[in-house]
C-alpha cells in the first residue's frame, strides 16, 4: 500500500504538439501517457522523439506520473524512442501490442541495460503493456506476471475490435469478456488494470456511463484523449460520502484493535479484518486525492507492525 | 508630471482639462450638483417627428465644437454613429467631440473624419482600429477612456456635457418612448442611454421600427426625447447581438473555469442570496455553468445575476437560481427575448449600474464577478485596455466599477497569451488597481491578494494551487522566457479614468 498511485486517469499526449506538452503540467489527470507511436505521423518521429526529451528535461516539477508510448519494438523506431526519452527519466513505458509476456521481458531487458549505462537503480522504469489484440488478451494472465517493472495492464479497446474483425459499440456488449479477463489477470498477479479509451470526446454521458461500467468492473481506471474527459471520470471514481464515513469509522476501529494487540474487531455488528481494512484504506487515499477528506494513514497502525 | 498613488506619471493637464490623479478607490466624492440642463415645453398638437436625420441634426441645434453621443447596445452591428458624422460632416459642422459610451471596430468607419477635423477627441473608451492608429502616432485624437460607470458619473457631474444625444430605439413610437426589446434591431436592454436621456442637452430617438403611439413597454419615455427620426435600418442584425454565446471547449480554458468555481465555493459567498457576474466570454461561460451546477447541487437560491446577460443567467433566473437579473446589456438572443418576457428580468442604467457617485449602485450589492486580462501584475494591477504590444485596443467596461463593487472580483486569464506570460513586473497600462482585485486564477494556479488570508488558507486546505504571485509569475516566464519591454514615446495619446474621474493611468505613443 506504501506504493499507492491513483491511476483514474491516463491521458494521452500528442509527442509532436508542443502546444498540449506545455500544458501537461495543469492537467488534473493522475498521469499523462506522451504518445510517439500511433498519434504521430510517420515523417513527425525523429522530431516527436527530440520535442519529448527536452520536454522530459524541463519538466522538473513532476506532478503527475509521466509515461511515454514508444512504437512497438519490433518497428524500427521502437528502440530509438527508448534511447531518446530514457535519460529524460519519465516514471515509465506504455508498451503498444503487448501480445505476449514474450514482447514485455524484451522491454525488460532493454530497461535494465539502459539503467544500468545511466547508473539508476534497477527497476526504476515501469511499464505499462497494452493488451489489445485477440492474442494479447489470451496471453494477458501470463503477461501479468512477466515483469516485476509492471504497474498495471491497460486494454485497448481500438486495436482489440480491429483484430476481432468487429465493430466497436457505445455500449460496449463486445469488450466484456476481455475486460473482464485483463481484470483477471491484473488483479491475480497483484497489479492494476486500466480501461480503454472513449473515443467521442463530445459525449459526457456516454463516458459516464462507460466509466460506471468499468469501475464496476474492477477497472482502477481509463486511457483518455481528451482533458475535458478527466473531470466525468474522477467524479465517477469519486467515492460517496458514506463509503467515506464508513471507512474512516473502519480505520478508527481497527486502530483500537490494534491499541488492545488484535487484528479483527467487530464494527457495527460485522467483522473487520485486513481485507476491510484494505478497502477502507483505498477508500480514504482516493478521497484525499479528491479532496474529500483529510486523514493521516498511518502504516503502522492500520497493518500492525511486522 | 505627478505620480499617482500607484506610481504612474501623470500630466497635469491631457487636451486641455486639469487632471486629478488617482489615489484610492473609495474616497473620492468632489462637491458638486447634478447637472442640469434646459427646461423644455413641447404644446399639445406638437410633432417631435422630423423627415431625416439630417432635420434632426438641425433641429437640435448641433453646432461646431459641440459634442455628440451614442451607445454602443448595438455593439458592432450599430450603423448610427457613422451615418451620424457623415451628416455632421455634410452640414460643414467641425471640431465634433464624441462622447459616446464606447466606439467599435465597425466605427472605424469614422477614421476619415477624424482626419479631416471633423470629429476632434473622444470622450469615451475605443475598441478596435481607432485606438490602434492613435496609439501609433497614426491618427490625432485626444480618447478619455472611461468605465461604463465612470461614464454615467461624467454626464451626471457635468464633467462632460452631451450637446446632442442619438439613442438607437429599436422600438419607437412618434412620441418617443422606446425600448430594444423588439423589431429588426432588437438589442434587449438599453441600458447606457438612460443617463444621456436624462442629461443631454437634446435628445434624438433614431429608429427603424416606427410603432403606433404608444409604443409598449416603455423604457425611456417621450418626456425625455426632443424629437423622433425614422430611418430604414440602424445596423447590421448579425452582428448586434451574437445568436449564442458559447462555453469554451478549450481544456485550458476549462481549467481556468473550475479554479475559479473552486475559489467561488471556497470563499463562502456561494449561499441563499448569492449575487454574480460574468461576461459573455467562453470562459466567463465555464464558469458560470459550473457555479449553476454548484447552485443546483447545494440547492441555493441566489439574489440577483448582473452585468451584460446571457442565454445562461436568463436559464439560471427560469430554473429560480436567481431572484432577478439587472441588465445593462443583452451579449446574446436568449437575453433580448427574456426582456421582453421575462418582468424580473430588468433593465438598468449604467448610472445605477455602476456609478460611483450615485446613492448606491448595482456593483455595491455583488458577491462575485468574474473579469478577464490582458495582462496582471505583481502588485494585482490589472489591465484590458492595452495588449502586450502597447496598442490601445479595448475599453475598460465594467471592469473596475465591477471589482471595486464587488466583494470578491475574480480575474481568469490564460498564463500564456501569443507566447508572452500573463503575470508582468507592472502591466503596460492600469485600468484596474489591484486593491480591488481580490483572486488571479490561471491554469497554472492562483493567486490570492493578501487581503484575503482566510480565503487563502481555506484554498490550501482544499488542495486547490494557490501560489504567491511572484511563484506564479516565475513558473509563467520558465515557459515563455522574459518578453523585452515595450518603448514608449513620451507623447500621451489616452487618458485611462478610474470610474470617480481621477486618472489611474496614460497611454503613451508606442515607439515604432
Amino acid at each position: 500500500m506504501a506504493g499507492f498511485q491513483l491511476r483514474r486517469t491516463l491521458l494521452y499526449v500528442p509527442g509532436n504538439m508542443p502546444s498540449m506538452l506545455q500544458n501537461i503540467p495543469i492537467f488534473q489527470c493522475d498521469g499523462v501517457m506522451i504518445d510517439l507511436e500511433d498519434a504521430v505521423p510517420l515523417s513527425e518521429k525523429d522530431a516527436a522523439r527530440t520535442l519529448v526529451r527536452s520536454f522530459l528535461d524541463n519538466y522538473s516539477e513532476r506532478n503527475k506520473e509521466v509515461l511515454v508510448r514508444i512504437n512497438a519494438l519490433d518497428t524500427k523506431w521502437g528502440r530509438a524512442d527508448l534511447k531518446a526519452i530514457l535519460p529524460g527519466l519519465p516514471d515509465g513505458i506504455r508498451l503498444p501490442k503487448a501480445d505476449t509476456p514474450e514482447v514485455v521481458e524484451t522491454l525488460d531487458t532493454l530497461l535494465t541495460e539502459f539503467e544500468e549505462e545511466l547508473g539508476l537503480e534497477i527497476g526504476r522504469f515501469r511499464i505499462l503493456p497494452s493488451i489489445e489484440s485477440a492474442e494479447g488478451v489470451i496471453n494477458c494472465i501470463r503477461t501479468a506476471r512477466s515483469s516485476k517493472r509492471l504497474i498495471g495492464l491497460a486494454f485497448g479497446a481500438e486495436d482489440y475490435t480491429a483484430s476481432l474483425e468487429i465493430e466497436r459499440t457505445k455500449s460496449g456488449e463486445e469488450l466484456f469478456a476481455a475486460r473482464t479477463r485483463v481484470v483477471w489477470a491484473s488483479r491475480a498477479a497483484g497489479i492494476q488494470a486500466i480501461d480503454t479509451i472513449f473515443a467521442d470526446a463530445s459525449d459526457m454521458e456516454g463516458l459516464r456511463r462507460e466509466t460506471e461500467l468499468i469501475k464496476t468492473l474492477g477497472f482502477n481506471g481509463k486511457s483518455l484523449v481528451n482533458p475535458r474527459q478527466i473531470e466525468v471520470i474522477h467524479e465517477v471514481f469519486a467515492p460517496k460520502q458514506a463509503e467515506v464515513d464508513y471507512a474512516l469509522r473502519v480505520v478508527d476501529a481497527i486502530k483500537r484493535a490494534r491499541e488492545m494487540g488484535t487484528g479483527v474487531i467487530s464494527l457495527e455488528g460485522r467483522m473487520v479484518d485486513a481485507p476491510v481494512v484494505k478497502r477502507a484504506v483505498r477508500v480514504l487515499k482516493t478521497a484525499m486525492a479528491h479532496g474529500l477528506v483529510d486523514v493521516e494513514l498511518d502504516d503502522e497502525v492500520i497493518y500492525g507492525q511486522e | 508630471m505627478a505620480r499617482n498613488s500607484l506610481g504612474r506619471e501623470i500630466p497635469a493637464t491631457f487636451a486641455g482639462k486639469a487632471i486629478l490623479p488617482y489615489a484610492d478607490p473609495y474616497a473620492l466624492l468632489p462637491e458638486r450638483d447634478h447637472a442640469s440642463r434646459p427646461l423644455r415645453r413641447v404644446n399639445p398638437g406638437a410633432d417631435k417627428v422630423v423627415k431625416s436625420l439630417r432635420q434632426a441634426i438641425e433641429a437640435s441645434g448641433l453646432k461646431s465644437g459641440m459634442t455628440i453621443a451614442t451607445h454602443h447596445h448595438l455593439r458592432n452591428g450599430d450603423a448610427l454613429l457613422g451615418r451620424v458624422v457623415r451628416e455632421i460632416d455634410a452640414l460643414g459642422l467641425r471640431d465634433i467631440k464624441i462622447a459616446s459610451s464606447s466606439v467599435h471596430p465597425v466605427h472605424a468607419e469614422i477614421i476619415p473624419y477624424i482626419e479631416k477635423g471633423i470629429i476632434t477627441g473622444l470622450e469615451c473608451g475605443v475598441n478596435g482600429p481607432i485606438g490602434e492608429m492613435v496609439s501609433k502616432g497614426e491618427l490625432h485624437c485626444p480618447i478619455v477612456v472611461r468605465t461604463h460607470g465612470g461614464r454615467a458619473r461624467a454626464l451626471i457631474s457635468g464633467e462632460v456635457t452631451v450637446d446632442v444625444a442619438f439613442i438607437a430605439a429599436p422600438t419607437c413610437d412618434s412620441y418617443g418612448n422606446m425600448n430594444g426589446f423588439y423589431g429588426p434591431s432588437a438589442c434587449g436592454s438599453l441600458g447606457y442611454a438612460h443617463t444621456d436621456a436624462l442629461y443631454a442637452r437634446n435628445v434624438v430617438a433614431v429608429t427603424d421600427n416606427l410603432v403606433p403611439y404608444p409604443a409598449s413597454p416603455i423604457s425611456i419615455p417621450q418626456t425625455l426625447i426632443d424629437f423622433v427620426v425614422e430611418v430604414d435600418t440602424l445596423g447590421d442584425p448579425s452582428k448586434i447581438v451574437s445568436t449564442t454565446t458559447r462555453v469554451t471547449k478549450d481544456p485550458v480554458g476549462l481549467q481556468i473555469a473550475r479554479y475559479a468555481s473552486q475559489v467561488i465555493e471556497a470563499s463562502g459567498h456561494l449561499k441563499d442570496g448569492f449575487s454574480f457576474q460574468t461576461g459573455s466570454g467562453g470562459i466567463s461561460l465555464a464558469v458560470a455553468e459550473q457555479v449553476r451546477r454548484m447552485m443546483r447541487e447545494k440547492k441555493i437560491k441566489g439574489s440577483f445575476g448582473c452585468g451584460g446577460i446571457t442565454g445562461y443567467f436568463v436559464d439560471m433566473l427560469e430554473e429560480g437560481l436567481f431572484q432577478a437579473l439587472f441588465d445593462v446589456q443583452c451579449f446574446d438572443l436568449r437575453a433580448v427575448e427574456s426582456m421582453g418576457k421575462n418582468r424580473r428580468h430588468m433593465e438598468i442604467s449604467a448610472d445605477m449600474y455602476a456609478n460611483p457617485f450615485n446613492a448606491g449602485a448595482v456593483v455595491n450589492r455583488l458577491d462575485c464577478v468574474i473579469l478577464g486580462a490582458t495582462e496582471v501584475d505583481v502588485d494585482f494591477n490589472v489591465n484590458v485596455n492595452t495588449e502586450s504590444n502597447g496598442y490601445l485596443l479595448h475599453n475598460t467596461g465594467g471592469h473596475s466599477d465591477t471589482a471595486a463593487g464587488a466583494k470578491l472580483a475574480i480575474i481568469v486569464a490564460p498564463s500564456i497569451r501569443g507566447r508572452l506570460p500573463i503575470v508582468r513586473d507592472a502591466v503596460t497600462t492600469v485600468t484596474t488597481p489591484g486593491e480591488t482585485v481580490d483572486v488571479i486564477v490561471t491554469e497554472r494556479g492562483i493567486a490570492v491578494n493578501d487581503k484575503h488570508g482566510e480565503l487563502k488558507e481555506e484554498l490550501l486546505r482544499r488542495k486547490v494551487p494557490v501560489k504567491e504571485i511572484r511563484e506564479l509569475q516565475e513558473e509563467i516566464t520558465k515557459v515563455t522566457g522574459k518578453p523585452r519591454p515595450l518603448e514608449f514615446e513620451d507623447d500621451i495619446c489616452a487618458v485611462i479614468e478610474y470610474r470617480d474621474g481621477s486618472v489611474i493611468d496614460v497611454v503613451r505613443r508606442v515607439k515604432e
